[in-house]
Order: C-alpha cells, then structure tokens, then sequence
C-alpha cells in the first residue's frame, strides 16, 4: 500500500514511517526541517531516507507544511507520480506547546490547532478522492491522551479532542466507501522531538512513562499498533481509538509501583 | 506468549481460538471458570503455565426492560455475563502474576454502551469495561495486561478474532486498559 505520515520524518511519526516501509508498504513521509514551537525536532527530511536505506527500506521523505493546502497538494501529487495511487495516511503531525488557557497566546493557539487538527483535515481531504475512486483507503490518525483533556495543554489538548472526533466523523462518513479511519493513541511521555522539547530539550528532566510490560514505552510500541490498521487482520476496526498508552484512557495515573 | 484458555462458547470463542492457534499459539478452549481452574491445574501438573486468558460473553437470551426483568432473572443474566468473567479473571491472575506477568482480553458486546430491552444486560457488559480497567490498573506493576473489545452490534467473529491475536501479541505489549470497539463506528454506540 502507498502511505503517507504527516509529520512522518522525526519522533513517533518516523517510527511509523519504519516500520510500515518494513511492512512492505511504500511511504512517502513529510514533514517541516527547522524547529517548531516546543520541539526540538529538526532534519527528518535530510536524515530519513539514508537511515530507511541503512535497513534496506526505502522511504520517500519531503519537506513540507501540514497545515497549508498547497504544501499537502504538493506531497500527494508527488505520491501519485511516484507510486500511481495513494491506499492509505496517518495524520501524526502535531506540536504540543504547554500551556493553560491563561498562557496560551491566540497565536499559540492558532498554530497548535492548524497543525494537528486542521492538518489531519487538509491531508484526509486531499487523500480521499483517490481513496473513493478505488473503494477502498486506510486513515490512521495518532492521537493522544490529551485528547481526554490534561492538565497545562490546553491548545494541544483541544486539537488532540478534536481529532478523535473527526476521525468518527470521517469514519461514518466513508464506511460505505471502503474506508476505514481510526485512531491510536500512544504512551504519554514517549522520547519525541515534542515531549524533550517540553523540557527543553533537558534529557535530565526528561521522566518516562512505564508499559505495563515492565519497560519504557518508545515510538515503536504507537508505530506497531499503527501498523496493525493497515493489516487484514483490522478489517472489522473503524472508528475506534486503540490506547497504546496503558491506562490513561481512563485518565487516571499509573499506579507508582510498590 | 505462549498458551492461551479461551474461555466461553459458540462461534466468536471458536473464531477467536482458531486465531489464535493461526498465530501458533497453544489454545485451550474452556467453557466457564470451573474449566478454566482445572485447565491451569493440568497445565501445573505438566510443569508449564499460562500466559493468557480471553473470556467470551455468552449469547444474548432474553428481552428484558425493568419492568420485565424479575430479580431472578437479573441474577442470571448478571452472573452469566459478568459474574462469569469476574471467576474467569480471578482463577487465572494469580497465575499469571507467579509466572511475571501476562494478558488478558474481555470481549463485551456493545450493550456495555446501553441497549433498549437488555436492561440486565447492558448492566453486565458496562461492568465488563470498568472491571478490565480497575484490573488492569490493579496488576499493572504485576505485568499483567487487560484489554477489553466491544464487539459492535455489526460485528462478525471474523472481524473480531484478528483483533484479539493482536492484543495478546508482543506488538500489542504496550497495551493495557484499553477498550477497543470492533466494528463500525461503535465507539458511540452507531452501527
């Protein structure tokens, strides 16, 4: 399947981007190369390809906006000329600066919701022509925790609520078009360009979530339930959020162990 | 992630451990906790353990409003659909805690999202969810993973089964205390 993952060049999305590209599927991933707010991310683009080809994968990675219509027109047309159709996306891309709502600026706050939720928009809008004309698509959104509303990421928090929404909506809209969207939500505290750009890009005070398996959660645990929507085998998932984040969904903290 | 007792009967419980015998694992098919302890017992004696455990609901039996739903029949309808799997968990956890750790999944049907005429029902399969959770939160220390799956009211044993294996499997490991519809649009109870 030809896949694309926004923001699909740095932190979780890049792990996505790996291991659908081991999976046999042909990824065409983007995202921005200088830093953006609250994040340290920065190079995908540059780096990307030459770590795919070091695993004998091939990844297709571009620099461009999720948030402005011409960029993500531009990143499909390439996926079309390249590989001739477009099966599948994953909306990953996604800033997260900190904030309650009486320190989060509109300009913050602008930013924050025309890139996690308004990208998701403009990718899925761009994609799901193609996907219709051929009965048949996988939408796979990351979501996160935040999206039951956390504490001091109101803007993120928003936008991440948002997304599960859009994702049912979308999910209700194209079920009779073959087309499945879901939503998986990975760990919080996951090592990304965001969760060290919250802290400043310290790895001192960076503080990781356990799994309920006994280690540190990475971007490959989301990267692998991602992977598992685009498998026969979640033929019968739409609509749905799969929490990769061992509890949060409830909203409760993880248990401090004895 | 080796054997599994799934435990429950008809076609999702048979779907569901075809799947899992498909992902090479050792499937004991049981039909109600009184199995499930003797399943562990002979797995003890033999030196081996178990490593997961699916519970399946049974069938849907009667309409019931309130009104229609004498107490006795609540008792049953409860202690089939959630009684049963309270049994189920409770033979295996410690089990699964003394070999370190393992995983659970909980199939419930979407009357956990409230149905009309399934009164007792719904009751049951709602308790389903928050039991897996306040376990999961529980065992979470322990390495005990549980997961439920809502099977959505369109949802057929073949859409479910593959979601199952995936759960048990290490590219799951991560999860725990999630609830995962199955089938269309089921999160909000649509079908």
């Amino acid at each position: 399947m030809v896949i694309i993952v926004t923001g699909g060049t740095f932190g979780i999305g890049r792990a996505i981007s790996l291991t659908l590209a081991r999976d046999g599927h042909r990824v065409v991933a983007f995202g921005l190369e200088s830093r953006q707010p609250s994040s340290v991310a920065e190079h995908g683009a540059a780096t990307l390809p030459a770590e795919a080809a070091t695993l004998g994968l091939h990844i297709d990675a571009l620099e461009a906006d999720v948030s402005q219509a011409d960029d993500v027109r531009r990143v499909v047309d390439f996926a079309l000329a390249t590989h001739g159709e477009i099966g599948g996306l994953v909306n990953n891309a996604a800033i997260g600066p900190l904030g309650t709502i009486l320190t989060t600026s509109q300009d913050v706050w602008r930013r924050v919701v025309d890139v996690n939720l308004k990208g998701a928009y403009l990718a899925s809008k761009a994609v799901l022509p193609h996907m219709i004309a051929r009965q048949r698509g996988v939408i796979a959104n990351v979501g996160s925790g935040g999206g039951w509303g956390k504490p001091n990421m109101l803007a993120y928090s928003a936008s991440k609520g948002g997304m599960f929404a859009l994702a049912a909506a979308l999910a209700y809209d194209h079920a009779a078009d073959g087309i499945r969207v879901n939503t998986v939500v990975p760990r919080p505290a996951t090592l990304t360009g965001m969760s060290l750009g919250r802290i400043g890009g310290d790895m001192n005070r960076y503080r990781p979530a356990p799994a309920a398996v006994g280690r540190i959660g990475t971007a490959d645990d989301c990267a692998n339930v991602v992977a598992f929507l685009f498998t026969p085998g979640a033929a019968g998932l739409n609509g749905a959020i799969l929490d990769a984040g061992s509890l949060p969904h409830q909203g409760g903290p993880v248990p401090a162990p004895p | 992630m080796h054997r599994v007792i799934v435990c429950g009967e008809g076609p999702l419980a048979a779907a569901i451990a075809q799947a899992l015998r498909d992902a090479t694992l050792d499937v004991i098919a049981t039909a109600d906790a009184t199995g499930v302890e003797r399943a562990i017992g002979t797995v003890q004696t033999r030196g081996e353990r178990i490593d997961a455990l699916v519970t399946v609901p049974p069938n849907r039996t009667a309409e019931e409003t309130i009104l229609a739903t004498p107490e006795a029949m609540w008792d049953d309808i409860v202690d089939r659909h959630l009684t049963a799997i309270f049994l189920a968990c409770k033979a295996v956890v410690p089990h699964l805690i003394a070999g370190g750790g393992g995983a659970i999944v909980n199939v419930a049907n979407a009357a956990a999202y409230g149905r009309g005429h399934r009164v007792a029902e719904s009751a049951s399969h709602g308790g389903i969810l928050a039991f897996g959770a306040a376990l999961a939160y529980d065992h979470f220390n322990d390495r005990v993973r549980v997961n439920t799956i809502v099977a959505g009211d369109a949802a057929r044993p073949g859409d479910i089964a593959p979601v199952a294996a995936f759960l048990l499997s290490p590219e799951a490991e991560v999860m725990s205390g999630s609830i995962l519809d199955v089938g269309n649009v089921a999160y909000q109870g649509g079908r």
